[in-house]
């Protein structure tokens, strides 16, 4: 039987006027054109058709994709959708496919004329570059499907714009590095020491990353569609970003491979840290359901209720502390003696971070929370120390922001500090809100 | 569970921040019967529904939809129940037959089958003449009627409703008590959440009762046994009766409430004893009230739930006493 969420995809997309209209408007554009540039006619086609293709399924695409979900939340049939029997899988590939169905229409038109007419080009391997575009096509669209599930799940559809700009500032910084390397062939790319070919490079990294993408998809799937899964994805994929980034690394003079695994497990889970705190539903009703789970011995059940921001946190906090020790057997005088311990208290601040967070959604009414805290990190981090450092007190400066003084051993109390402070009184908030439930009539 | 029992619903608790929406909640569902969900309004009827829809995650409790676990394996249970959100939307793009046929196809109906399900069901929903029409071009009751057939396409076992004629006409309304008499009597087990009292009487059979994110009251409306079939008496008097006079009149009758009075009338509520009637007759005439008219009903729903809630409230208020 097909996928019936392809199959209704295709009812919406696929239309005889539509099918015949593509190659028509796509076709005249092309004509259109070689005619303005005669002495290159096919290159010009070439590249056009090209960024034709970017255009279509990576830009429309995506957005098209995310729409998929987007749209049904706002349509309010999302929970017909959560109501059918189609597997999480069913229903991602479903979306991918058939939501996309007519950028990918003109897309491949678009693909076929470049293929046709690459050899005018100065690209090696049209055809690597052909596949490394698809599979960031199907990134992205993967992405842009993950990404509004993920963030949909805070009850929101009004964040469709948040959608969008993650998805354009994605675009913009990894679509233009990948193509580039995929066209040219010839610069090759070295990675924890060894040397590939550019092309060959992009094309194993975009299939990898799309089979994350993919998955991700589907995990943020199996959350929306009540099907319970643990973070054990997330992880995996934590972990697997973290090794490829390494790679790229100046590795030698006394920074192993270890070191640079290390160091960016801490960068990514840090700022994925901090990427899911502000996007993950978090609240006190949150923290109570883990508890009864933990109460209750269900340990499954409990890890597929956690968020994914406390674990990605341990995840920097371990792989900080590694770091540091790591650090502290290198050579004397070195950067990486002296720099070792610094993501310790980083990794602290960003305790404090969440911990802030917490207490204003644990406030009688925790309305922008998430606006809120960022306004105190801003002070926190940029305002009070500037000020601080203008009047010339420093040492108090580094009390609020334990970065900036020399010594990396002193950075970790203080901001320890600060953490355990923040967290006793989001704690303290975070109980009384929990035995202060009321009832649904006020009662 | 009873093996009769469709529905178990065991100390269900949902939480939203600050609210405890349901509190430890817990009743059964016999098969084949259809029970009025009715409740004021924020007493968490519908994060109940939807909770048993699988559709939101309760804090604690377990909810068990034909021996299935539906929190464990909420897929599961989907094939097993039809849910109509009282906030639904409808694919606009499409005809009434794709959204029937998406619907059947998306429910695991089996592909040769589905064209007969979507005319069956179009059938049943007086749809025929639709089948063809875009969804956005049907008006409010023609949506709510695809709305249904999307939710019982699949023949579910247990159709859950919530407020499903809120926003309808009579004829509407009246069409789809017709159409739950019909599923009920096919062997169907229906929830049907509402606000209006008259219509759910006419095909109810059993009541639950929500207040507060409580269950105050989970009954049958038939069974005698379980304090149903309560008669309904209602006094005239010629003369001003005092409300201290009828409470003295009443007060060593077991069994017998009064539920309103004014100086003309009182309505009370009995047992379905001939000999309770004769009782409260004779007490009234005793107590000197010139009783000029004395007639019983039955208790209707409207009636059954205002004297639950009556009590729920008389309990609450006892309760917060120190």
């Amino acid at each position: 039987m097909m996928n019936p969420e392809l199959r209704r995809n295709l009812w919406l997309e696929i239309t005889p006027h539509r099918l015949l209209a593509m190659p028509v408007v796509l076709g005249l554009a092309f004509l259109a054109l070689s005619a303005i540039n005669r002495e290159n006619a096919i290159e010009t086609v070439s590249w056009t058709a090209l960024a034709g293709f970017g255009v279509l399924t990576i830009l429309w695409g995506t957005r098209l994709a995310a729409n998929s979900i987007l749209d049904e939340m706002a349509d309010k049939t999302w929970d017909w959708q959560r109501l059918s029997i189609l597997s999480p899988w069913t229903m991602t590939w479903g979306k991918l496919l058939g939501a996309t169905a007519f950028a990918w229409y003109g897309g491949l038109v678009c693909l076929a004329v470049f293929l046709a007419t690459a050899q005018a080009t100065s690209i090696a391997s049209p055809a690597k570059v052909a596949l490394i575009a698809l599979l960031l096509a199907v990134m992205l669209q993967a992405s842009g499907i993950a990404a509004a599930l993920h963030i949909s799940r805070k009850g929101v559809p009004q964040h469709r714009r948040s959608v969008g700009f993650l998805v354009i500032i994605v675009v913009l910084y990894v679509v233009p590095f990948v193509m580039a390397q995929g066209i040219e062939s010839a610069k090759p790319v070295t990675w924890y020491g060894m040397t590939f070919d550019g092309a060959n490079f992009s094309l194993v990294s975009a299939a990898l990353f799309a089979a994350w993408a993919v998955t991700g998809a589907w995990r943020a799937m199996c959350q929306g569609l009540a099907v319970r899964t643990t973070p054990l994805l997330w992880l995996l994929f934590l972990l697997c970003v973290s090794i490829y980034s390494a790679g790229f690394a100046g590795i030698g003079s006394g920074f192993s491979a270890l070191h640079a695994i290390l160091l960016s497990l801490m960068l990514w889970s840090l700022g994925l840290t901090y990427m899911m705190l502000f996007t993950e539903p978090t609240s006190p009703v949150v923290v109570r359901r883990v508890m009864r789970k933990l109460d209750l011995k269900q340990w499954r059940r409990a890890a597929e209720e956690v968020p994914c921001w406390p674990l990605t946190w341990l995840v920097a906090a371990g792989s900080a502390i590694a770091f540091a020790l790591l650090g502290a057997g290198a050579e004397p005088s070195t950067f990486l003696r002296e720099w070792a311990s610094t993501p310790i208290p980083l990794t602290l601040l960003a305790a404090r971070d969440a911990g802030l967070l917490m207490l204003f959604l644990a406030a009688p009414s925790p309305k922008r929370a998430e606006a809120t805290t960022l306004v105190y990190m801003l002070v926190l981090y940029w305002v009070l120390p500037g000020l601080l450092y203008a009047v010339d007190l420093a040492v108090v400066a580094n009390l609020v922001l334990p970065l900036g003084s020399g010594n990396t051993w002193l950075q970790i109390p203080v901001a320890l500090a600060q953490a355990l402070v923040v967290w006793w009184f989001a704690w303290q908030r975070v109980g009384q809100r929990l035995t202060s439930t009321r009832r649904a009539d006020g009662g | 569970m009873n093996t009769s029992d469709v529905v178990r619903v065991s100390n269900l608790s949902y939480e939203y921040p600050g609210v405890r929406a349901l509190d430890d909640i817990s009743f059964t569902v016999p098969r084949g019967s259809v029970t009025a969900l009715v409740g004021p309004n924020g007493a968490g009827k519908s994060t109940l529904l939807r909770c048993m829809a699988a559709l939101d995650q309760p804090l604690d409790g377990e909810i068990h939809i034909d021996g299935i676990d539906v929190l464990e394996h909420p897929r599961e249970c989907h094939r097993r129940i039809g849910y109509l959100s009282d906030f639904f939307g409808l694919y606009g793009a499409l005809t009434v037959r794709q959204c029937l046929a998406y619907a059947a196809h998306s429910q695991g109906v089996a592909e040769p089958q589905v064209d007969r399900a979507v005319s069956f069901t179009a059938e049943r929903l007086n749809l025929m003449a639709k089948l063809d029409a875009a969804a956005s071009d049907l008006s409010r009751g023609q949506r709510q009627r695809v709305a249904i057939g999307q939710a019982l396409i699949h023949a579910p076992g247990l159709l859950i409703l919530d407020e499903p004629a809120s926003g309808l006409d009579p004829e509407a309304r009246h069409e789809l008590a017709t159409l739950f008499k019909q599923l009920r009597d096919s062997g169907m087990t229906l929830i049907v959440s509402s606000h209006i009292l008259a219509e759910l009487d006419e095909y109810s059979t059993h009541m639950l009762v929500m207040r507060g994110g409580r269950m105050v009251d989970s009954r049958a409306l038939d069974s005698t046994a379980a304090g149903i079939g309560k008669v309904h008496l209602r006094a005239g008097f010629a003369a001003p009766a005092t409300r201290s006079a009828i409470d003295a009149a009443i007060a060593t009758l077991p069994g017998i409430d009064v539920i309103t009075r004014d100086d003309a009338e009182a309505l009370f509520t009995a047992g379905p004893e001939p000999a309770e009637h004769a009782a409260l007759l004779q007490a009234l005439v005793s107590a000197g009230l010139a009783v000029s008219s004395f007639t019983s009903e039955r208790e209707n729903l409207h009636q059954s739930y205002l004297r639950t809630m009556q009590s729920a409230a008389g309990d609450a208020t006892s309760g917060e006493r120190p």
